[in-house]
């Protein structure tokens, strides 16, 4: 029996877990004890991620579509990598490079996704590259790197320990991010106080000491308003704003209109709850703020992201150990997707290609020539097949069609390709639609590094050889990129990556396996062989030395409830579930906890409806309809309903709409949509 | 006396060695991240057996009731389909360096593996393996067993127990099965003088004086509960924080649940697979019909403590269900563990 | 560590084959299986009140109450509702299929308890499984009972499990068997038309000399409890079947357990009197 360290594969908080190896076979988890993060502790899916591994649902050769009717048939290596360099060069050839559009994961380590975006920008040329962080996290990339420099977790997960006073907002934090989880829950036991925004009453608001239920997608008005009130109140740090900060003034200005009656009228908070919430964060000098993708996920996503630093900022909540700005990151390493530049509009370390000083030395470093014009994010590539522009898409380990707003739109995008490429372990949803499917190997059948929600850049460890027929996402690009005759692309090895990695991304230049194997991870930035790293970003200066006020103003979304749609909808994860469950529902336990599709409905409506928990209802949006089980519960509060995003029979997604997208950061408004109910 | 015996520390490899030629030795290993983990070992240099060494985060009952644990395999053939138990190799093994506690809680699991049915998966384990436990001299912060009257020290159950007296070994022997292993060696085992015996009473005296006195107080608290006067706030209270992760019942020592899953795990047939579960899950009491008795998360932490100290159970099992491990002290997300509880209930 | 006891495993299932299978009502058949080896089916036995393991290949494995007798051997029959996993795939089987068994578990009825004794059997739904099993036993063994009464009541008469073969006992001069359902829009019903409360009005019961088995869904227990409290029913004569998830029917993996008592093994059959000691029963 060997004990394997690595990192879970799961959520973004980057538990250390040791896996058993029993000769081939991966038998158990444990967790370990002297990891910063997981002390000892996992969440049910953490002490659960072997099951995974060795199900007889993992593909083991890799797929060639036969037949248009999708029969698959199975095949060597060889003949699948002919077919994919032949099929993308024709296709680059007859449309050009910008036909074709490649979609990464945040469950591939960083240096397959640095590979990948080599693999987008130097063989195919194009830069229409994203992940599904776009559907997550975009707000977060795009609002705090304007406000601050570094679109990430500004301080870490044991700061929270520590906090005063704890602002949650669009995050159910104890069930998304257990192990953030427990640190409120000490801060809390150690006197904190925590203040829960959420329109649904999750476990962590059951123990706030105070939760605030606005109308859902009206989190910006909630966060200007308190920026009003705190200047009124006189509690605005002015030293902190004169030295650190530029713009406040305009800022000051753009948030005159959110008078308390505005506020109260928009959320449907009142004004003594608005103003109570504000003086707890002000008074505090440890005041953190935490948020999901309750508020990424939203036409105003970005704004509401900015609202939060403009908060931060005017308090003084930002430089200092147990303040900031905390996004929680959903997938183990969407941090690192991004980290590495699989974006439209970055190379790795968040260097804009629009930099030409960044573009030629990037040219340099891979002896090619590359495109500078920007390409298209995620859902703009989606719309682009639709219109068939698009002609060519490469998935690597994403289950675009359960993860995509508007499932429908999404199957026909995909079907109206000539050519789909779908690299995963499993023949998901998406694969179903692919003309080659390569069957890609598990975190523990390899080597790399995964960056957690806190930037914790730490080692994933290959415990057993790739189960066989499978190889490694980054051998497969690899091998692909020599077969299309780039010949920078010859990796012996994940170690070889990060060391290129390292040289050209700044952020990570300090980072090397050598310095890995011998810690926990290290927080980036991280500049040189000394520097051990930052738990907490901007101590004294910001990345371009001031932080920066910007103005925000809410817009109103398309998905608002009517007459003939009354109910909101709000779309989430659960806990036992994850993501699109391509690896939890392999798990017995998993899936037993969680088994089946269902809708969140509030008893007063349920009354209305005429319904009874269990019961089958039929729910439909402008957009799509499902069928589902009622769960009747007060967690939900009335006019809301919420459906999990796990599951094909019930999938939330069909419902969504994509037309609104958050101008800034081109996320879909996810969160929020306007549906009827019936039932059957 | 004869079932005592004195080892000098420098023979301690020596010996380790001899139980390496005997059996399969499986010894508290340091990984290089600093964490104690039970695990096979191949050479003396690798246990970890020096004063004061912590207990490892899963309990050796892994090594009797594993994590995941294939049963039986089955496949179609000919005639039909066969199945074909697939008991663990019956080859002897040593664990070596176990904790007291732990020692306790397999004698609990042995009563409950051996009792109206027999388990022989977990009973094959059991025979062939022999426990030689060393007792703990700087406990940790979160033990407790003092407590439970599982450790620091025990009077049976081991196969041998070791007592650290500075330079030497107190050796003590419980079982014909620990008895063998000292007699094929016999010139590294010394006779005991009364100076020997002196210094490990003091030594047995003077740690449980390091034990904080009594961290957990049950008689009072096992009152309450079997006779059913817990006042329903404090489960109330405990659910809210209890995050369903299962973890206390995988790191408890005395836990046994599991779940039996038919996968398919090779191309010539299914296996049908046991792994540890546990009563704090919704979907380990759910019927057929939908219905849940334990739907609630303080259901089912009120569970899971009636089962470790109510009475009845204790009659049934003949003693509590805790050791005083202090493992659910470390795993919970919700700092929801045994002596909280206790208090809680006691105060309540 | 004392000696293994019995070299035996608890968990080995045996072949099984399916002889017939007979639909039912909606979503429920009677399946007829035998041991496939002689020696095991010839020295079978077991009583009623207990169940069995069955597992359907690539499924798993879930526990289902016997339905026939042990006065019959040779073939024993499962009435099974079909809810998931391993029920699906056993309703995909055909007549000569094989399956796997292990068992029989669980305490049963007391029988040499009822023996001499008048019997009051009350079922709901599905709960007809297990008590159609100690029906036919008395019957066949009728000599060694008092009098015996069958309340059994179902929505309307496509609801009743046993249908045809109930309905030939409503003339018995052996028992005194009721049928009730609430509705009957076929017009065919030969028995009574009505709630099954009703019918406890219409029997003759000393209370002292009876005992009662009952088993249905959870909210039958309720109101049958009222009406043998009614009739100064004592509890320890009142028998009931409880029914809880279960995974391995031994003893050993917890699913089943109810306060301090596992169903699978101090159960399925509980006193009244036992069911109120156990702190989650009732
Ligand atoms: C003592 C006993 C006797 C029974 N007798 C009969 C009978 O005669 N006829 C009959 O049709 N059914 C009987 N059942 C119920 C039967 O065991 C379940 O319907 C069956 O386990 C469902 O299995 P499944 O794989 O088809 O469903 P699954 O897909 O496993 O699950 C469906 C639902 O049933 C729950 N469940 C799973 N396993 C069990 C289990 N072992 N016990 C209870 N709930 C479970 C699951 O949590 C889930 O909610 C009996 C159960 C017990 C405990
Ligand atoms: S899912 Fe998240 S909290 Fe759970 S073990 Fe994995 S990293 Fe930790
Ligand atoms: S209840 Fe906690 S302290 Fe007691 S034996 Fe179990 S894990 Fe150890
Ligand atoms: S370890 Fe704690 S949080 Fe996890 S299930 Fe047990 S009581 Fe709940
Ligand atoms: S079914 Fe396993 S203990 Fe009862």
């Amino acid at each position: 029996m060997r004990n394997v360290l690595t990192v879970c594969p799961y959520c973004g908080c980057g538990c250390g877990l040791y896996l058993r190896v029993d000769g081939k076979k991966v038998l158990g988890t444990l967790p370990s004890k002297e990891h910063p993060i997981s002390h000892g502790q996992l969440c049910l899916k953490g002490w659960n991620v072997h099951s995974f591994i060795h199900s007889s649902q993992r593909l083991r050769e890799p797929l060639v579509k036969a037949d248009p009717a999708g029969t698959y048939r199975g095949t060597g290596w060889d003949e699948a990598y002919s077919l994919i360099t032949k099929r993308l060069m024709e296709i680059q050839k007859k449309y050009g490079s910008n036909s074709i559009g490649i979609i990464g994961s945040a469950k591939c380590t960083n240096e397959e996704s640095y590979l990948l975006m080599k693999f987008a920008r130097s063989v195919l040329g194009t830069n229409n590259i994203d992940s599904c962080v776009r559907l997550c996290h975009a707000p977060t990339i795009a609002g705090l790197g304007d406000s601050f420099g570094f679109g990430a977790m500004t301080n870490s997960i044991n700061e929270i320990e520590n906090a005063k006073v704890i602002l949650v907002i669009g995050s159910n934090t104890t069930e998304e991010h257990p192990i953030v989880g427990t640190r409120i829950l000490k801060a809390i036991d150690q006197g904190a106080n925590l203040i829960v925004v959420d329109p649904r009453r999750t476990q962590i608001a059951n123990i706030s000491h105070l939760h605030l239920q606005p109308a859902p997608g009206t989190d910006l008005i909630l966060i200007s308003g308190l920026i009003r009130i705190i200047i009124e109140e006189n509690l605005a740090n002015f030293d902190f704003i004169s030295r650190r900060t530029e713009n406040f003034e305009v800022v000051k200005e753009s948030v005159k209109k959110f008078t308390p009656e505005y506020v109260e009228k928009t959320t449907g908070l009142s004004f003594s709850n608005l103003r109570e919430t504000a003086l707890m964060y002000g008074h505090s000098k440890a005041s953190m703020i935490i948020y999901g993708m309750g508020i990424t996920q939203h036409i105003n996503g970005t704004d509401t992201v900015q609202a939060f630093a403009n908060l931060a900022m005017l308090t003084g909540n930002i430089g200092r150990e147990s303040t900031g700005v905390n996004p929680l990151i959903g997938q183990s390493n969407m941090q690192g997707a991004c980290d590495m530049g699989v974006l439209p509009d970055y190379f790795s370390g968040y260097q804009s290609i629009k930099d030409k000083k960044n573009v030629a030395k990037f040219e340099k470093a891979w002896s090619t020539k590359l495109p500078a014009d920007k390409g298209l994010s995620f859902m703009e590539m989606i719309k682009r097949a639709r219109q068939g522009k698009i002609k060519a898409m490469y998935i690597v380990g994403e289950n675009v069609l359960l993860s995509a707003p508007n499932i429908n739109e999404a199957i026909e995008a995909l079907s109206h390709l000539e050519f789909l490429v779908v690299q995963d372990m499993f023949l998901t949803e998406t694969a179903q639609l692919a003309n080659v499917v390569l069957p890609s190997a598990s975190f523990a059948e390899k080597n790399g590094t995964f960056t957690s929600t806190e930037r914790r850049v730490q080692r994933i460890r290959k415990c057993i050889e790739p189960l066989g027929g499978t190889k490694p996402d980054w051998q497969i690009l690899s091998e692909l990129a020599q077969r299309a005759g780039y010949t920078e692309m010859k990796n012996k090895n994940p170690r070889e990556i990060m060391e290129e990695i390292a040289s050209i991304t700044p952020i990570y230049e300090g980072i090397s396996y050598e310095k890995l194997d011998n810690t926990a991870g290290i927080q980036w930035p991280c500049f040189d062989k000394s520097d051990t790293g930052a738990t907490f970003l901007y101590k004294d200066s910001f990345a371009s030395g001031k932080a920066y006020f910007i103005p925000v103003d809410f817009t109103q979304g398309s998905e608002v409830p009517d007459k003939e749609y009354p109910y909101f909808l709000i779309a989430g994860r659960r806990e036992f579930q994850f993501h699109t469950g391509s690896m939890t529902r392999k798990s017995p336990t998993l899936e037993r906890e969680f088994p089946y599709g269902l809708v969140e409905i509030n008893p007063n409506d349920a009354d209305d409806l005429k319904v009874k928990s269990g019961w089958r209802v039929k729910i439909a949006s402008r957009h799509g309809e499902l069928e589902t089980n009622v769960s009747i519960t007060t967690a939900v509060p009335e006019k809301t309903v919420f459906i999990p995003f796990h599951f094909k029979e019930g999938a939330a997604n069909l419902l969504l709409g994509n037309s609104d997208l958050d101008p800034k950061s081109k996320i879909p408004e996810f969160k929020v949509c306007a549906v009827k109910i019936s039932s059957i | 006396m004869n079932n005592v015996k004195i080892l000098f520390k420098e023979d301690i490899n020596k010996f380790v060695q001899i139980c390496l030629k005997e059996a399969k030795v499986i010894a508290p290993f340091k990984t290089t991240y600093g964490d104690t983990i039970f695990s096979p070992v191949t050479s003396p240099s690798e246990v970890v057996i020096d004063h004061g060494y912590e207990n490892s985060i899963i309990p050796p009952k892994e090594f009797f009731l594993p994590q995941e644990e294939t049963m039986l395999t089955y496949g179609r053939y000919k005639e039909g389909y066969k199945f074909k138990p697939s008991l663990a190799d019956e080859s002897k093994r040593i664990i070596f360096g176990i904790r007291p506690c732990d020692v306790s809680a397999i004698l609990f699991l042995d009563r409950f593996f051996r009792s109206d049915i027999e388990d022989i998966y977990y009973l094959k384990k059991r025979e062939n393996t022999a426990l030689i436990s060393f007792c703990c001299h700087e406990p940790q912060e979160t033990c407790f067993c003092i407590c439970t009257d599982s450790g620091p020290f025990l009077t049976y159950g081991f196969d041998l127990q070791f007592i650290d007296l500075e330079d030497r070994y107190f050796v003590e022997i419980g079982t014909p099965k620990g008895e063998k292993l000292i007699k094929f060696n016999k010139n590294l085992f010394k006779d005991v003088s009364v100076a020997d015996e002196k210094l490990r009473q003091e030594i047995v005296e003077s740690t449980k004086n390091k034990f904080k006195s009594a961290r957990a107080y049950f008689s009072k608290t096992i009152r309450k509960l079997s006779e059913g006067k817990v006042d329903r706030n404090v489960w109330d209270e405990l659910g809210q924080r209890c995050f369903s992760c299962g973890g206390c019942s995988y790191v408890c020592p005395t836990c046994s649940c599991f779940d039996v899953a038919d996968l398919l795990r090779s191309r010539d047939g299914y296996s049908r697979i046991r792994t540890w579960d546990s009563c704090m899950f919704a979907g380990f009491t759910k019927e057929a019909s939908g219905h849940n008795p334990r739907l609630e998360k303080k259901d089912r932490v009120c569970r899971r403590y009636y089962h470790k100290l109510s009475y009845q159970y204790v009659e049934k099992n003949e003693t509590h269900g805790c050791v005083g491990c202090g493992r659910c002290i470390v795993t919970c997300l919700g700092n929801i563990n045994m002596p909280v509880v206790v208090e809680k209930i006691r105060r309540s | 560590m004392k000696k293994i006891i019995k070299e035996l495993n608890i968990y080995q299932p045996h072949s099984a084959r399916i002889i017939k299978i007979h639909p039912q009502i909606q979503g429920h058949r009677l399946f007829l299986v035998k041991f496939e080896d002689d020696k095991i089916s010839r020295n079978f036995t077991y009583k009623p009140g207990q169940f069995m393991e069955l597992t359907v290949f690539g499924s798993g494995e879930a526990p289902f109450s016997l339905s026939s007798s042990p006065t019959r051997p040779g073939i024993i029959e499962f009435c099974i509702r079909q809810t998931g996993k391993v029920t699906d795939s056993l309703f995909r089987l055909s007549p000569n299929s094989l399956i796997g068994i292990r068992g029989p578990y669980g305490n049963g009825f007391p029988i040499e308890k009822l023996e001499n004794n008048d019997l009051l059997i009350v079922a709901g739904g599905l709960g007809m499984a297990p008590l159609r099993s100690l029906l036919r036993y008395v019957l066949d063994s009728r000599e060694r009972f008092g009098e015996v009464t069958l309340i059994y009541g179902g929505r309307n008469p496509d609801d009743m499990l046993f249908k045809y073969e109930l309905l030939d006992l409503l003339d018995s001069p052996e028992m005194n068997c009721l049928l009730s359902v609430d509705r009957d829009d076929s017009g065919t019903w030969p028995a009574c038309i009505g709630p099954v409360t009703a019918l406890f009005d219409r029997i003759k019961v000393e209370a002292r000399s009876t005992y009662a088995a009952i088993c249905g869904p959870p909210i039958m227990y309720k109101y049958v409890l009222e009406k043998l409290f009614e009739r100064n029913f004592s509890y320890d004569r009142i028998l009931m079947s409880l029914e809880r998830h279960m995974k391995c029917g031994v003893g050993k993996c917890g699913h089943c357990a109810i306060g301090y008592k596992y169903i699978c093994m101090d159960g399925p059959i509980f006193t009244y009197q036992e069911a109120l000691d156990l702190p989650e029963a009732v």
